[in-house]
């Protein structure tokens, strides 16, 4: 009886082990294959910075442009999945702490999380409209220009007053529009803005490349994850199975 | 014996040790950082950066706490290959990857030379 146990055992052991053999395969194979399209798209990343800075000039796309400014990233990584086993309460926080660190079973996933993904793009836009805006409803400025007498240059500063107060609720968001923007055009956070206002497109193309390398790069962090966690533990069965 | 899940880190950097092209790049792409104390997550190795320099800065992002993954070229891992082999923590991960100029060997790439050897080290134990 006590062999037939053991049997059941070993092959229960057995099965686990293929099931982590392929698992690890499995992984191994997402890895090559993402580190494939990784090359390829970082490949076309570094041709399409190789255009821009032939285009802009070798000193305009360097590193000493990086911004010093203190500034977060836009591209930020969550890490989920992690399980922390604190083995047993020393009494001490910093050292449970420290612990809790260190001993992370299971693969560890990473997510990649993008701030402010479409904000680039419009301040070109919202600018060209809120000019239009603002000349509609201030013409007496261009007429200033042409007029001269004082008391002219004075009723058109009441007539505005008044017209300021009659809008202000309309336009206050607005104005609040126009401030971000003039905020976002000096941002040295945007990457592209360390290179020049009006850059080449074959740097946004980079830009966009690098970003879906960025993706495939968590992804193939993921992969590497897996394929580690089913390598352990394909090692520790085995062990198990010399072992008996 | 408590077994406690909770999510490891969360809002993490990328940090990047790479030439210059790749370091442009994603920084470009939006993982730069730089804090009050004007510390960046990236280093840009050239002709003349050091291996001490390259070292030192393995050790600050594998040691910072908001640093959940650490890109280095793989050509520079190759450099300080002793510490990155010695490296057995989850978090940072590392990754390495290939460069302008070195294109990516399989070779040396830790996982495949683990799985590899899992499976050389079939027959050895079923010989002994």
């Amino acid at each position: 009886m006590v062999e037939a146990g053991s049997m059941r055992e070993g092959t229960g052991n057995l099965e686990q082990l293929d099931k982590e053999v392929l698992q690890c395969l499995d992984s191994v194979h997402l890895l090559l294959e993402r580190r494939e399209i990784l090359h390829q798209t970082l490949r076309q990343g570094w041709m399409e910075l190789t255009s821009a800075r032939y285009t802009m000039g070798p000193a305009r796309i360097s590193s000493p442009l990086f911004s010093l400014k203190p500034h977060a990233p836009s591209a930020v990584v969550d890490v989920r999945g992690a399980h922390v086993d604190s083995t047993e309460k020393i009494g001490v926080p910093e050292l449970e702490e420290e612990i809790a660190q260190v001993v992370i079973t299971g693969p560890v996933a990473f997510h990649l999380v993008r701030n402010r993904e479409e904000k680039e793009e419009k301040p070109s836009v919202t600018k060209l409209s809120d000019l239009t805006i603002s000349e509609k409803k201030n013409p007496a400025k261009l007429r200033r220009r042409l007029t001269s007498t004082a008391s002219e240059i004075e009723q058109d500063e009441r007539k505005d007053r008044w017209e300021i107060k009659n809008l202000t609720d309309d336009s206050a968001t607005e104005s609040d529009d126009e401030l971000t923007i003039a905020e976002g055009s000096k941002d040295t956070t945007q990457p592209l803005h360390w290179f020049g206002a009006l850059v080449s497109p074959h740097l946004r193309s980079a830009q966009s490349n690098f970003s879906k390398a960025l993706d495939i790069v968590v992804e193939l962090l993921n992969a590497q994850s897996e394929a580690a966690h089913a390598h352990g533990n394909v090692m520790s069965l085995r062990r198990a199975a010399t072992e008996n | 014996m408590a077994a406690a899940q909770a999510t490891a880190r969360s809002s993490s950097l990328i940090a990047i040790i790479g030439d210059e092209d790749t370091v442009t790049g994603f920084l470009l792409a939006g993982v730069g950082n730089v804090d009050l104390r004007r510390k960046t997550n990236y280093l840009v190795v050239d002709t003349k950066t050091t291996i001490k320099a390259i070292e030192d800065a393995f050790k600050d992002f594998t040691n910072r706490e908001d640093v959940a993954i650490v890109l280095i070229s793989q050509y520079i891992a190759s450099m300080i290959r002793f510490q990155i082999d010695s490296y057995n923590k989850p978090l940072p991960a590392i990754l390495e990857i290939p460069s302008k100029d070195h294109p990516y060997d399989p070779s040396q790439d830790s996982i495949l030379s683990r799985v590899k050897h899992m499976f050389s080290a079939e027959p050895t134990s079923s010989r002994s």
